[in-house]
C-alpha cells in the first residue's frame, strides 16, 4: 500500500523542481526557517522587555573589535623534558621484563606469603598425589598439620579430588588415544618365599 | 604410566554410550581450502583457541563418558579443570554438588576468579543452587552454573583470557550432535570413503 501511494505521490513532488530550486538559490539572503513556538515566545518577550539592549547587540562594537585585534597568543616549547623526581619512600617500578608463564597458569605466591588456612594449587596437587601413593602414612592429619589447614576440609578434598592414571591402548590405533581416569587405590601383593618346615606328608606320619 | 588392556575400557565406554563413535565437539571444524581465495591484506583470519597450546588446557569435546582435552588426553568421568592442570572429581550427579565437594576451591591461594560448573544435562530444577548460594557468598566465589555443553566453551573462553578460572564438569547423559561432529568423529576413527 505504502509503495503504491508513494509512486503516485512522487511525480507530483518532483513537478517543476528545477525552476523552484533556482528560485530559492537566487535569493540574496536565505530566509531563515520559522522558530519553534516556545522559542518565538521567548524572543518576543525579550524584544518587549529589553528593546534597547537588543538593538545594541545587533550593532558592531568598534572598541571591542579593536581590543580583540591587539591580543596575540604565542607559545614557546620549553621544559619538554620535565622529569618527575622519584620519591625514595614510594619507588616506581623499573623492571620492564616480560612476565614468564607460570607452571599453573596463575603466579603462585611465595611459600611464606600464603595465609593460614590457604594453600597453593601446586601444593594441593602434590599432597593429593602423595596421599594416593601412601594413604596410611601421609594421611589427612599429617597434611592438615603441614599446610595449616582444617582436617575436615583436607578429608573432603582427598575424598572427592583425585589425580589421574594414564591408560594407553596396547595396540597402536589410528587415533593414538590416551585415556586418563581417576587413580584407584590398589593392593600390591608381593610374594616372598620364606623358609618353611616341609609339610607333613603321609609317609612322614608313619 | 600404567599399560593395561584396553578391552575393559572399551567395554566400559560402550556400556555408557552405545553410539560411542560420535562425540560433541566444542570448536574443531574442518579446514576449508578454496582455490583462488582472497589472500591480500585485510584478509579475515580465524583463530581457534583450542589449537593454541600457550593459552592453557582447553576442552575439545565431550561425551557421556568424559572429556577430550586439547593435549590429546581423554578424561574419563567428571573432572575439575584448572588453567593448566586437571583433577578427577568424584561427583556423578548434580545432587552431589555440595559444600563438601567444592571444598577445594575455598582454600586456594590466589583466590579463584570464577567457578564454572557444568551440571551435565540441561536443568529444570535449580534447588541445589539455592542451597549452594549462601555458602558461595560467604566464601566470595563467583559461580557460573551451566549445562556442560555451554560450560565447556565458557571455560575455554575465560581460560584464553588468562583468568584464574576453574571448571567443574560432569559429563552429560544426553547431548545433541551436529553433522559436523559426525564428520569429525568419522574422520578420526575410520576411512571416510568406505561404505558402512
Amino acid at each position: 500500500m505504502g509503495k503504491a501511494y508513494s509512486s503516485l505521490k512522487n511525480p507530483l513532488k518532483n513537478f517543476n523542481v528545477e525552476s523552484r530550486a533556482h528560485k530559492v538559490i537566487s535569493q540574496p539572503k536565505p530566509i531563515p526557517a520559522p522558530r519553534h513556538k516556545i522559542e518565538q515566545d521567548q524572543y518576543d518577550r525579550m524584544l518587549q522587555e529589553y528593546p534597547k539592549e537588543f538593538e545594541e547587540s545587533l550593532k558592531k562594537n568598534e572598541e571591542l573589535d579593536k581590543n580583540l585585534k591587539s591580543v596575540f597568543v604565542t607559545s614557546q616549547d620549553q621544559n619538554i623534558n620535565i622529569k618527575q623526581e622519584a620519591n625514595p619512600n614510594r619507588p616506581l617500578p623499573t623492571d620492564r621484563s616480560q612476565v614468564e608463564p607460570s607452571l599453573y597458569g596463575i603466579k603462585e605466591p611465595e611459600p611464606n606469603k600464603v595465609p593460614i588456612g590457604k594453600v597453593t594449587l601446586g601444593n594441593v596437587l602434590e599432597f593429593i598425589s602423595k596421599y594416593q601413593g601412601d594413604p596410611k602414612n601421609y594421611n589427612a592429619k599429617v597434611i592438615a598439620d603441614k599446610f595449616t589447614l582444617q582436617e575436615q576440609t583436607v578429608r573432603n578434598i582427598l575424598k572427592y579430588f583425585r589425580v589421574f592414571e594414564v591408560y594407553l591402548p596396547q595396540e597402536r590405533t589410528k587415533t593414538n588415544a590416551k585415556f586418563v581416569g581417576p587413580s584407584l587405590p590398589r593392593v600390591h601383593i608381593i610374594k616372598e618365599f620364606k623358609k618353611q618346615l616341609p609339610k607333613p606328608d603321609s609317609e612322614g606320619k608313619t | 604410566m600404567y599399560l593395561r588392556n584396553i578391552t575393559k575400557l572399551t567395554q566400559y565406554l560402550n556400556k555408557f554410550s552405545p553410539n560411542s563413535n560420535v562425540r560433541r565437539n566444542i570448536s574443531s571444524t574442518t579446514k576449508l581450502f578454496i582455490p583462488g581465495a582472497y589472500e591480500a591484506s585485510g584478509q579475515t583470519n580465524v583463530q581457534i583457541l583450542n589449537k593454541d597450546t600457550e593459552l592453557g588446557i582447553m576442552i575439545n569435546g565431550f561425551s557421556q563418558v568424559g572429556f577430550r582435552l586439547n593435549n590429546d588426553f581423554t578424561v574419563l568421568g567428571s573432572m575439575v579443570i584448572f588453567p593448566r592442570s586437571v583433577l578427577s572429581w568424584n561427583v556423578h550427579d548434580v545432587s552431589e554438588i555440595t559444600e563438601d565437594t567444592l571444598s577445594l576451591f575455598t582454600i586456594l591461594e590466589p583466590k579463584i576468579d570464577i567457578l564454572v560448573i557444568g551440571v551435565g544435562d540441561r536443568l529444570d530444577n535449580f534447588d541445589f543452587y539455592k542451597n549452594l548460594l549462601p555458602f558461595m557468598r560467604k566464601q566470595k566465589i563467583a559461580l557460573e552454573i551451566l549445562p556442560t555443553e555451554s560450560a565447556c566453551s565458557t571455560f575455554n573462553f575465560l581460560n584464553s583470557e588468562g583468568r584464574n578460572v576453574v571448571g567443574a564438569m560432569i559429563p552429560p547423559k544426553t547431548f545433541r550432535v551436529s553433522e559436523d561432529d559426525e564428520l569429525v568423529s568419522k574422520m578420526r576413527y575410520q576411512n571416510l570413503y568406505v561404505k558402512e
